[in-house]
Order: structure tokens, then C-alpha cells, then sequence
């Protein structure tokens, strides 16, 4: 009896598998590479932003938000680097550039204590998004 | 009354050892990304190991083996390498994520980076394991860890739209990124249905002396302990949901990002909160998977084990842990990032769960072992479909993930 | 009773309910005309790696020898008039310290382990 279940377990197992498969990659969306980078950045630059607020209110202790600020700068510099070499216009390499400065300006800001150094990195990282638009996309990519 | 009590402890313990680096990780993610909807994988999960545990708990308390101990008696020593060498393997990856996401929370701590304190973590790990009792273990790691309930507090605090998440509880496709978002539910159920968390139950019932007047505790424990358990994963990604996600930040991939979902409920206590309960809930996951490595090994091959007993009195069981919790420390001392390593762990957790829970649903029907007390159909079911789920999903999502997406 | 179920991978236990190991394998001894014979149960690396195969049971035994010198060449067999009980674990009348089966534990304890203090 044990062996006819686990023979039926078995092919059911196999068929659902199967179908799974097909289901699976005919229902699936493939971001982009472009929009993958481009929610990172965005989410890294965000991310900054708010370490900037915390860190300007007391929040978290300056190591962390240096610390932070710091691998936050990597991935953008990253984004940057990823679309120096791509053939997209020069719109977004030029928001790229502007997240990296911001980000290092950042990391200073917090390293000297300069609270309106670091406002002013907030300032851009504002701007810089804001050009992203509200989808948080890079405009020269067609949704 | 005493019964009372022993269930109130058992619950207590449940919570607070239930939230460990990969329900961090893969819930923080999940709301930062996907807002509410995912809260029915974490349902799920949790559904699942609500079985699982009270199957396991009872499996040790009739038949008075461990599952180890009665994986290798019922499969024969063949059979029982499969179960055997994968559940090594996995739990060695989630041990050595869980030191990270220790040593994380001493980095943010500190500003001393996370490699250096991969050793020590694990030196003050392998110390407890060492001079510790199964009591000690058991209770007074998981009492501390009841500071995770932050999370739930955090989530309550910020209002969300309860509706909405009440929602949330039926599966529902996603709008976009339906590739990450089949790969995060993977995740989740890895994370919730980790075959040391039930493994180790069974043990830890053998270590406390169950018998069959413990029936009802167990089945109280398993599930009080793991909803409440449960409400905690949910309240980290609601939190995660309404502090990261409304503010842009869609891509949690950065330890760094962690920390800022507490603290703008709770100012710098929120930093203090995060930290600790990182620290706490992997430190305890940390004793418990390096224990549960010993305990296979040793109950697989019939040597002398018990955490009670002097490491003298079970050398081999002792060597075990040991090398375990020292081994799984090198790739986080060597710099490997604990959360790319949690999020990839968690996803072969859930692909390694057949293997594992399959023979074990097969112990708990065989009647030579659990007589009267075998499991019914609804257990079987339930049990049987969210593993056969969370294996398919494995199957599709994990090499989508890595061919598609980041 | 059933051999196989009721006998192999099983819990094995001494005298003193000292845990040995599992029941690795069974001897039996075939006779002709007649059922076989129970004739001994045999414990540890050795009987265990044969269980995998000819080849890794030959392996084990080169790297037993090895390590432990001639006491450990072959598997450690316990003869079957030794089981006392059959139950939860298997009991047999022996005292596992005046045989070679836990030499490698007590290896363990006085070499490596016993040297940590708090051990």
C-alpha cells in the first residue's frame, strides 16, 4: 500500500512541477536590468535621505550613519559606473553623477558634523530623485 | 496550575526564540517591496510550522524518540544520509546567517565591522553550549528575546490600515517584479518552516521528559507559541511596509537600511531596540542550530548526547558543536554579506523541506510508534500541500532570480 | 520479530544504560535447508560504510586501521546470546568499557575534549 502512495505522491508531484514551470514563466514580468539598477538607486538614495534625517535629530549615532552613508555612496557610485557604459541619454548618466556627489557630501557632512553640509546632500538627493520621476523610473526607459 | 504554568513558559519561550535573521530579512524585504501583500505567505508558514512543531512535540513525547533518533530507525541508515547530509548543509548556511546577523547588530552597535566579530559571537555561543544546561538554553535565551516584540508594538503604534492587512491574508498576484515576488514568498516559507526549529523541538522535549500527559501542553505551546510567533514576522513587515517602503526605499539590500525602519517610531531608542533585538534573536538562533547539529548527528548514530550532561560524558556529541559553530563562523569572518546570505539561505531552506518533513509526516502515521495518538488527515493535508507549495515555488522562483533578476 | 525493523538502526545500549550506538548491521549465518541464523550484531564506521557498499566498508576499515591500529581493522561484533532486552532500545549484556566500540569517544574526551577547560 506504502509503495503504490508513494508511486501516486510521486507522478502527482511530477505533473504539478510541470505545469507549475510553464505557469511560472509564462506569468512572469522580467524587470529590465535598467529597472532593476534603477530601483536600486533609488531605493539607496531614499535610504540616504532618511539616514540624514535620523542622524540630523539624534536618532542613530554618527558610526552608523557614517557607516552607512558610506556603503549607500558604493551602490550608487555602482549605479553610476553601470551607466557610464550604457547607451541611454545624458539626462539620467547626469542624475547618477548627481547621486554620487550627493552621497559623498553626505558622508563628509557626517564625518566634520556639518548639519548644513548635510542638508544640503538632502537637498540634492531630493532633487535628484524627484527628476526620476513619480515611478520612481530613469525617464530615458519606455515602461 | 502547574500546567498552567508550563504552558505559559512554553509560549513565552516559543515567542521570543521565533524571529531570527531570515524572518528579518525575508519580511522586512517583502513590505519594503510588495506594501501588505505578502502577509498570507507569512500565514502560511506559520500554519505550517504550528503542525509541524505539535507533531514534533508529540512524535517525542509518544514514541519517546527524538526525530533524528526515529528518521534512522524507520528509514535505515541509507535512506536517512539524504535527510541527514541536507539538513547539515542548510543548517550550516542559516548558522553561519544568523552569526552574521549577530555580528551585524555588534557592528551597528560599535562601528566595528561585522567580520570581526564573527569569532567572538561564536566563541561566546560555543561557551553556553560548553557550560550550559538545556534549561538555561531553552528558556533564558528565549526570555531575552522577547524584545522583538518591538516590532509588533512598532506596528501597532504606526496605524496602519488594518483592513488592508486583513486582506492581505488571502494570497493575492502581484502588479509588478512577479518574479522577486514568487522568490520572497519562497523565502518566507523558508524562513518560517526551518526544519531546525521543529527538529529541535523534539529534541528538546526528549531533554525535558515529556511523556503522553504532555499531549495538551505541547499542542497549546505549538500554537499559541507560533502564532504569537508569527504576529511578530507580520509586525516587522508592516513596519517595513509603512516606514521603508512609503518613504522610496523598495530594494532592502543593505544591513544598513535595517535599523531605520525602528527609528522613526521610536527616536533612538528605535536604533537601541533594532540592535538589541537582532543581537538577541540570532545569538538565540545561533545556540540553538549549532545544538541541533550535534543533536542529529549524535541521535542519528546512537552516541551518548544531552545538553545537561558535562561535555565529557558525550565527547562526540560535544565535538560536534563545537566544530559546527566554529566552522559556520569563517564565512562572516572572511567578509561573505549576512544578508545576501540569509535571503539565499532561507530559499534552499524551502526547496531542502521535502526531504525532510516527507519521512517525518511518514513517522507520525506509522503506528508502531505513535499508536493511538497517529496523525489525522487534516494534519497530513495541511502539512503535505504548503510543503509541496513551497518546493514548487523553489523550483520556479529560485533559478528565475538568479537568471532574471538581481 | 523482523530483523530489519525491529532490530537494525536501532538504539543500542550496555549493561549500565550507557548509549553505544545503533545496531549497524546484522550477522547471519546461512545453513542449509534451514532458515539463516542470527549469529551477531555488529556496531560502528566500519559496519556502517559497508551498508553503502563493498568499497566504502573497505575504505573505512583501511582508515580505522589507521587510526586506531589492529583492535579496530575489523567491525565490532557483539554476539546475538548477548541482547538482553528488546524494547524502546536494545539492551545488551556487556559493559562497553572493556570493549573497543567507544575507544574513539574516550580518544575524544582525553585528547581534545577533556584539555578545554570546563569540560
Amino acid at each position: 500500500m506504502s509503495r503504490r502512495v508513494v508511486a501516486l505522491a510521486h507522478t502527482v508531484m511530477c505533473r504539478l512541477l510541470a505545469a507549475a514551470l510553464l505557469a511560472g514563466l509564462a506569468a512572469c514580468s522580467f524587470p529590465s536590468a535598467e529597472d532593476e539598477q534603477t530601483q536600486t538607486a533609488t531605493s539607496a538614495a531614499n535610504s540616504a535621505i532618511m539616514v540624514i534625517d535620523n542622524w540630523t535629530v539624534g536618532a542613530v549615532p554618527s558610526h552608523y550613519a557614517k557607516a552607512a552613508l558610506r556603503s549607500l555612496a558604493e551602490t550608487l557610485a555602482d549605479y553610476d559606473r553601470h551607466l557610464q557604459t550604457t547607451d541611454v541619454s545624458d539626462s539620467p548618466k547626469q542624475l547618477a553623477r548627481q547621486l554620487t556627489a550627493a552621497a559623498e557630501g553626505a558622508e563628509d557632512a557626517v564625518t566634520t558634523g556639518n548639519r548644513a553640509q548635510a542638508e544640503q546632500a538632502r537637498q540634492d538627493f531630493r532633487t535628484a530623485i524627484a527628476k526620476f520621476g513619480v515611478t520612481g523610473r530613469a525617464k530615458a526607459t519606455n515602461p | 496550575m502547574k500546567k498552567l504554568l508550563e504552558i505559559s513558559l512554553g509560549v513565552v519561550t516559543s515567542v521570543g526564540g521565533f524571529l531570527e535573521v531570515g524572518s528579518l530579512a525575508t519580511a522586512a524585504q517583502a513590505g519594503a517591496l510588495f506594501d501588505f501583500q505578502l502577509i498570507w505567505a507569512i500565514l502560511l508558514g506559520t500554519i505550517c510550522i504550528i503542525f509541524l512543531v505539535e507533531m514534533a512535540g508529540r512524535f517525542a513525547a509518544v514514541s519517546k524518540h527524538t526525530i533524528a533518533d526515529g528518521l534512522r530507525e524507520r528509514f535505515g541508515f541509507n535512506a536517512f544520509l539524504w535527510p541527514l547530509v541536507t539538513t547539515l548543509l542548510v543548517n550550516f548556511l542559516v548558522l553561519s546567517a544568523e552569526i552574521g546577523g549577530v555580528s551585524i547588530a555588534g557592528e551597528l552597535a560599535t562601528g566595528i565591522g561585522f567580520q570581526w566579530w564573527a569569532l567572538p559571537v561564536a566563541l561566546v555561543a560555543w561557551l553556553l553550549l560548553w557550560k550550559g544546561t538545556f534549561g538555561l538554553i531553552e528558556k533564558g535565551v528565549s526570555l531575552l528575546g522577547l524584545v522583538t516584540l518591538c516590532f509588533v508594538v512598532a506596528a501597532v503604534i504606526l496605524r496602519p490600515d488594518w483592513t488592508r492587512v486583513a486582506v492581505s491574508s488571502m494570497p493575492s498576484l502581484p502588479h509588478h517584479d512577479t518574479a522577486t515576488y514568487w522568490f520572497m514568498a519562497v523565502s518566507i516559507l523558508g524562513a518560517s518552516v526551518s526544519p531546525y526549529l521543529f527538529m529541535f523541538y523534539s529534541a528538546g522535549a526528549i531533554e525535558d521528559k515529556w511523556d503522553k500527559s504532555y499531549l495538551g501542553i505541547n499542542r497549546a505551546i505549538a500554537g499559541l507559541g507560533m502564532s504569537f510567533g508569527g504576529t511578530i514576522s507580520i509586525g516587522v513587515l508592516i513596519v517595513a511596509a509603512l516606514v521603508l517602503g512609503a518613504n522610496g526605499i523598495t530594494q532592502v539590500d543593505d544591513y544598513h537600511q535595517l535599523p531605520l525602519m525602528l527609528t522613526p517610531v521610536f527616536g533612538f531608542w528605535g536604533f537601541v531596540l533594532f540592535v538589541a533585538s537582532l543581537g538577541i534573536a540570532c545569538f538565540g538562533a545561533t545556540v540553538e542550530i549549532a545544538l541541533q547539529q550535534a543533536y542529529l548527528v549524535a541521535q542519528g548514530f546512537g552516541w551518548n548526547w544531552g545538553e545537561d550532561l558535562k561535555p565529557r560524558d558525550d565527547p562526540g556529541f560535544a565535538m560536534v558543536y563545537t566544530v559546527t559553530i566554529l566552522a559556520a563562523a569563517i564565512p562572516i569572518a572572511l567578509g561573505l554579506d549576512p544578508l545576501k546570505l540569509t535571503i539565499f539561505s532561507m530559499a534552499l531552506t524551502a526547496a531542502s523541506l521535502p526531504l525532510t518533513v516527507v519521512p517525518f509526516l511518514f513517522l507520525l502515521n506509522d503506528e508502531s510508534y505513535m499508536g493511538q495518538n497517529r496523525n489525522g488527515v487534516i494534519s497530513n493535508a495541511a502539512v503535505l500541500l504548503i510543503i509541496a507549495l513551497g518546493f514548487v515555488l523553489a523550483v520556479v522562483a529560485i533559478p528565475l532570480q538568479i537568471f532574471g533578476g538581481s | 520479530m523482523r530483523m530489519i525493523r525491529d532490530v537494525l538502526d536501532k538504539q543500542v545500549v550496555d549493561r549500565n544504560q550507557v548509549k553505544i550506538g545503533k545496531i549497524d548491521g546484522i550477522v547471519a549465518q546461512l545453513r542449509r535447508g534451514r532458515p539463516p541464523r542470527v549469529a551477531a550484531v555488529e556496531i560502528g564506521s566500519i559496519a556502517l560504510a559497508r551498508r553503502l557498499g563493498p568499497l566504502p566498508g573497505r575504505w573505512m576499515a583501511i582508515v580505522a586501521a589507521k587510526l586506531g591500529g589492529e583492535r579496530h581493522a575489523k567491525p565490532h561484533r557483539v554476539a546475538w546470546s548477548k541482547v538482553r532486552d528488546i524494547g524502546l532500545d536494545i539492551e545488551l549484556d556487556i559493559d562497553v568499557h572493556k570493549t573497543a566500540i567507544c575507544d574513539w569517544q574516550d580518544w575524544l574526551r582525553d585528547h581534545i575534549v577533556g584539555k578545554i577547560p570546563g569540560a
